[in-house]
């Protein structure tokens, strides 16, 4: 250090530095405000963490982090106008550009039987009801698509959901900015509840950048206002202020020059930069003024580098380290935001060292009282008072320790997305609002690996859908297997499974390019996305019935398999195979039961081996004359035509010959062989023939079955569209009962699928594991390198420990403090740790290397000089650090709130430990060798005691 | 429309001259149908609908940013309005056949399932199977049945039609632009509008080759601006023309057993 003094107090020397760093801090500045800013939270979501890298590898190939939902509270059951805001929002954001697809109430396909026969396919509002008779039957249309209601719509209609998907690579923060003008101006007078990972996303970076840009500047003042209180010198505060911008400055101007940019956790930096670089030219303005008492301004300048230079270089290389040590996180993010602070500090230390001599040296800044004055005296009495108190002070301080231990034990380190938004802000609202009105808003994923044309991994997809759809705390489940059941429906009019991969291949065909089946699968049909929403309203249930998930999913899942013949005879079938079908079918029939409102049902069992009732012929006639007098027929028939042929038709056995059909129908029709009419029905009848008696032996084994079931209550009755759907789900589920195939669980089995749970719990599971290990890491490295830099500042690894002994009670007291008030680690707060060992370490510095005490003084005489000379700047520099930080729990984002708070009450407990730890724990004369017993800043008495040392000391150790 | 003194002035002789002109060059197209939207527009469906049948062999390739080609292949046989398609790829839709009688109205022949399934549908600008195009662009073979035409701009290569829906007829669209090319009276790009004015699609003909004055594009670009200008190209080989096909041809005994 005394080399660098002497040059910097040449005046050719400090006005050619000051004028560099004059210049430098310029150009750094005009660089970095240049910086870009970047919104990509997915920066933050650790790459190495296995349920994290799942997570985004899921969502990246099926794009479900994209979706932005509006959900539109309303006050009744929707109206006639809240239709046509939906469709002109719909049709707005349609053509607006930057989406991919819109699915709302007024965009999503039906398709319905045709009175001419074959399906209608159309909007299921085709037309927007015009009067209230419209709307009623709008109403009674929409509520008896189950796969509508609870996902566009709520149960009670007064609710209703847009989901937007954005093309790729699209901006979706400008989109969500878009989307929800657009919604506000479409629905003026609703309530709209913004959600999905875009808005979600946008809300946090917002209210962050906005909380930064608006706190910031008062942030810096409070910081500003306190040192100016503190110290009552402009100057000391503008150089040390400088020193911070400058560091600041540099940084900024490196994120430009490495194309670094301003993240949520980055916009933090200038607040952490301004209260802590600051302290460090203020202490050497402090210290110069306190040498200048006895010195001529050169020799008070070369005695301030060269004996407080080393302990400002000490505590600000702790800094440094201490927030550098996130470079040791899995977060990119997190491990830029250590470095680029570390860096600040360094600079900042730096120009301490050099620039704040230098310009003392060049405009011959006379000495000024700085510090709080009568406040040293106090601190002096501290001090001494708890050495000489050091037993009381060692058991309280044990008590203090062992109370924040426990409770620190009790901090939950699980995160969900209260770590993000606080309760009553508009994420954390929509997301309640979507549990109220669409049954919950957190989504299992289960990615299925596996050959989705063969109808056996279909069933066993289905299978699994059905089972976790009765477990407690899902709400819904989706998969696949729905869409393919529902155009198998639109084509065959059953909705099941395909029973072959061809049909399954081909409904997968007629499905290309679904904007909403990408959700569901792969193009190359090799993997599928099962969506479980969950009920959940708290972070215990969710986890509760997330094991509940990852067990059904390991245990009860047939994710190996042998397909083994069947020839519909129970007696002499494999019994293993019966089972495994007769499962399928209880499964299925449990799942449809539950979807239309009836509990859980155990005397279905006995029913499926019941006798099934037959269909009477007219049953099935009325069937195929629907199909005779259908423009699907080739040679459509008149009423009276279709009822002869059909009864012709349906008294002919199974496995008859085309011949025998033309006959028949020649017959009835009265018409010759060769008549146009019967060569046509005769071929095309065929397959219409199979299905109606099919489709009629089917419904009246599904009639009989809810019939049976009567007792169950819920269940929708009559005539309703509801009860028309429900017979048709329990018949298309009871039809797998004639499979000719099934597959039965064989770990050796040739037939495999292979599941893997994700999801945003999982994703909040992963990033706790991550913040865990994150904040073992960083703080490990912290104590390392801390440790180490005091062992070697203080030539003892006694001196070091000693240094850290204040830092660790205070861990130990927030942490404590964390799990009394139920504040739950997060990704803010983990980075706390390291914060106050870097920071806080460097009052323990501060006062150590203060510490004297004559060789015949007691030990006390070193503590009230520690106190005196560094006490008041201590707790000025906690205090300004605390308020500045303080100033963050002002906004509104959530993480910036935590770290503001907690890091504020930290500094305070750090000032306060350093203060009562060391020296209750302290046992040497000194532990700076270059430390002065005598010292201007001394209070009279330790001075007098200093000069002439009184006879009644204590014992040395 | 508001004219310009001066230029309603000349008005009564450019009509006269404007007759003179028309037996004058009445054996231009470009001539001719100068000056009326609509009579360019019955040009258009009578360039387009020039061949009494079609049979093509197309193939289609999507493009949708961040998402992998969508290829299928296809024949198309053409007759008046009547179409039928018949797919030969992607592998799972190979034999599959679609007639479309209208433009509210097709069957769909399931191999799989040896059965044929009608389909009636309400006019809309969906994708059809995943591509840029809609099942209203695919099966519009006349456009003066549901547009009036305005004639909005002529330069020396063509005509630009401005197409408007017809009072009581329900269209995908709520406006279309037609570049038409005077050489054959066949569009060259045809763009596609909302309700609002927002330019949703366009589509661009293009390579069109002529035989016996009867000309079609050997390329189609549809492009859609709301998509992140994602497109469709189809290729068109012609096969045959004017060969008779039969209207057994379109029917449902054809369209399942595939002759």
């Amino acid at each position: 250090m005394l080399p660098l003094a002497r040059l910097l107090v040449q005046r050719r020397s400090a006005a050619l530095w000051v004028a560099l760093v004059v210049l430098l801090t310029a150009v750094a500045g005009a660089i970095g405000a240049q910086v870009r800013h970047e919104d990509d939270l997915l920066a933050f979501l650790p790459r190495d963490n296995p349920d994290i890298a799942r997570f985004r590898d899921i969502n990246e190939r099926f794009g479900g982090l994209d979706v932005a939902i509006v959900g539109v509270e309303l006050a009744q059951p929707y109206t006639r106008d809240d239709l046509a805001s939906m469709a002109v929002l719909t049709n707005d954001l349609s053509t607006m550009g930057g989406l991919d697809y819109v699915l709302s109430l007024t965009s999503v396909d039906d398709f319905s039987p045709d009175p001419m026969g074959g399906i209608r396919t159309a909007k299921l509002i085709a037309a927007l009801p015009a009067d209230d008779a419209q709307l009623q039957a709008v109403r009674a249309l929409v509520s008896s698509r189950e796969h509508v209601v609870g996902t566009l719509v709520s149960a009670d209609g007064a609710a209703l959901a847009l989901y937007a998907f954005p093309a790729f690579g699209a901006d979706q923060r400008a989109l969500a900015g878009q989307i929800q003008a657009r919604a506000a101006a479409a629905f003026p007078g609703a309530r709209l509840h913004l959600t999905g990972a875009p808005f979600v996303s946008s809300y946090i970076y917002d209210t962050t950048q906005a909380d930064m840009r608006r706190l910031t500047p008062w942030a810096v003042a409070a910081i500003v206002l306190v040192l100016l209180v503190a110290f009552r010198d402009l100057r000391s505060v503008l150089l040390g202020l400088f020193s911070a911008g400058a560091g600041i400055a540099v940084v900024q101007a490196v994120m430009v020059l490495t194309d670094t940019p301003v993240n949520v956790v980055l916009s933090a930096m200038p607040v952490i930069l301004f209260a802590v670089g600051s302290a460090y030219g203020i202490h050497m303005l402090a210290r110069y003024s306190v040498y200048a008492v006895d010195l001529p301004l050169e020799a008070a300048v070369i005695k301030t580098i060269t004996h407080t230079g080393p302990v400002v270089l000490t505590a600000g290389l702790t800094t440094a380290l201490g927030l550098g040590s996130f470079v040791m996180m899995d977060l990119e993010p997190l491990r830029q935001f250590g470095l680029l602070c570390a860096l600040g500090v360094s600079v900042a230390v730096g120009l301490s060292l050099t620039f704040v001599p230098a310009v003392i040296v060049l405009l011959r800044l006379k000495p000024r009282q700085v510090g709080a004055g009568g406040a040293d005296a106090l601190f002096a009495r501290l001090s001494a008072s708890v050495v000489e108190h050091r037993r009381l002070t060692l058991v309280v301080l044990a008590g203090i320790a062992l109370l924040g231990a426990f409770f620190a034990a009790k901090v939950d380190d699980r995160l969900d997305q209260a770590a993000f938004y606080d309760p009553g802000s508009p994420p954390a609202e929509a997301d309640l609002f979507m549990r109220r009105a669409f049954g919950g808003s957190t989504f299992v994923q289960i990615e299925i690996t596996g050959d989705l044309r063969d109808p056996h991994v279909l069933r066993s997809v289905q299978q699994l859908a059905d089972r976790l759809s009765l477990r407690p705390g899902v709400h819904r489940v989706q998969q696949v297997g729905d869409v393919v059941a529902s155009l198998s429906e639109a084509m065959e009019g059953q909705p099941r499974l395909p029973d072959r991969a061809d049909k399954a291949g081909l409904l997968f065909g007629l499905l290309t390019g679904n904007p909403a089946v990408r959700q569901l699968v792969s193009p190359e049909l090799d993997r599928a996305l099962m969506h479980v929403r969950l009920s959940a309203k708290d972070i215990d249930e969710t986890e509760a019935t997330l094991a509940d998930i990852e067990r059904i999913v390991a245990e009860e899942a047939v994710q190996r398999w042998r397909v083994v013949p069947l020839a519909g005879d129970r007696s002499a079938d494999p019994p293993e195979a019966t089972a495994a079908r007769d499962q399928l079918v209880m499964d299925r029939l449990r799942a449809v039961l539950r979807a239309y409102g009836a509990p859980e049902a155990e005397a279905l069992r006995p029913l499926l081996t019941a006798p099934a009732p037959a269909p009477t012929p007219a049953q099935v006639a009325a069937r195929l004359e629907r199909w005779l007098q259908s423009d699907e027929s080739p040679a459509p028939l008149a009423a009276a035509e279709a009822a002869p042929v059909a009864s012709a038709l349906i008294a002919l056995p199974g496995g008859h010959a085309e011949g025998d059909r033309a006959e028949a129908i020649a017959g009835a029709l009265g018409a010759p062989p060769d008549d146009p009419r019967v060569t046509d029905l005769s071929w095309a009848a065929e397959i219409p023939l199979e299905e109606a008696r099919r489709d009629a032996a089917i419904a009246a084994r599904a009639e009989a079955l809810i019939g049976a079931l009567t007792s169950l209550q819920g269940l929708p009755e009559g005539s309703t569209a509801a009860a028309q759907r429900l017979e048709l789900a329990v018949g298309a589920a009871l039809l797998d009962l004639e499979l000719d195939a099934v597959a039965v669980a064989d770990p050796q089995g040739d037939g495999q699928l292979s599941l893997a749970v994700s999801g945003t719990p999982l994703l909040h599971r992963g990033l706790s594991q991550s913040t865990r290990e994150n904040q073992r890491s960083s703080l490990k490295w912290a104590l390392s390198l801390v440790a180490a830099v005091l062992v070697l500042r203080f030539r003892a690894k006694s001196a070091g420990l000693l240094a850290l002994a204040p830092m660790g009670l205070s861990l130990l007291i927030i942490y404590g403090g964390m799990g009394l008030l139920h504040i739950r680690l997060d990704l803010g707060t983990a980075m706390l740790a390291s914060i106050v060992i870097g920071v806080g370490v460097d009052y323990a510095v501060h006062l150590m290397s203060a510490w004297s005490a004559g060789p015949d003084e007691p030990l006390s005489a070193g503590a009230a000089r520690a106190g005196a000379r560094t006490g008041a700047a201590i707790l000025i520099n906690a205090v300004a650090v605390a308020a500045g930080f303080f100033v963050l729990t002002l906004g509104e984002a959530r993480p910036l709130k935590n770290v503001g708070g907690l890091t504020s009450a930290a500094m305070l407990v750090a000032a306060g430990c350093t203060l009562v730890v060391v020296p209750a724990l302290a046992r040497r004369r000194r532990y700076d060798p270059e430390v002065d017993t005598d010292d201007p800043a001394d209070p009279p008495l330790l001075r007098a005691a200093a000069a002439a040392p009184a006879p009644t000391l204590e014992p040395t150790p | 429309m508001n004219r310009s003194p001066s230029v309603a002035a000349l008005a009564r002789p450019l009509r006269a001259l404007r007759l003179g002109l028309h037996f004058a060059l009445a054996l231009s197209p470009s001539a001719a149908l100068a000056g009326s939207g609509d009579a360019v527009l019955a040009q258009v469906d009578a360039a387009l609908n020039r061949a009494s049948d079609t049979t093509s062999r197309m193939s289609a390739e999507t493009n949708i940013p961040g998402q992998a080609p969508l290829k299928m292949e296809f024949t198309l046989e053409t007759k008046g309005p009547k179409r039928m398609v018949e797919f030969h790829a992607p592998g799972d839709m190979k034999g599959t056949r679609v007639l479309v009688l209208d433009r509210r109205q097709m069957y769909v022949y399931l191999p799989a399932y040896n059965k044929v399934r009608r389909i009636a549908s309400h006019v809309n600008s969906q994708g059809f199977m995943g591509t840029m195009f809609a099942d209203a662009d695919m099966s519009t073979t006349r456009f003066g049945e549901a547009y009036a035409a305005e004639l909005k701009g002529e330069t020396e290569a063509g005509w630009t039609l401005s197409l408007s829906p017809k009072p009581g007829e329900e269209t995908a669209y709520a406006r279309l632009e037609i570049d038409v090319s005077k050489q054959n009276t066949l569009p060259t790009t045809i763009r596609y509008y909302d309700a609002k004015g927002t330019h949703l699609k366009t589509e661009v003909r293009s390579q069109y080759v002529c035989e016996a004055q009867v000309c079609q594009p050997g390329h189609f670009k549809m492009t859609d601006h709301t998509r992140k200008d994602a497109s469709t190209v189809l290729i068109q080989k012609m096969e045959k023309m004017n060969s008779g096909l039969n209207d057994e041809r379109f029917s449902q005994r054809a369209l399942q057993q595939g002759r």
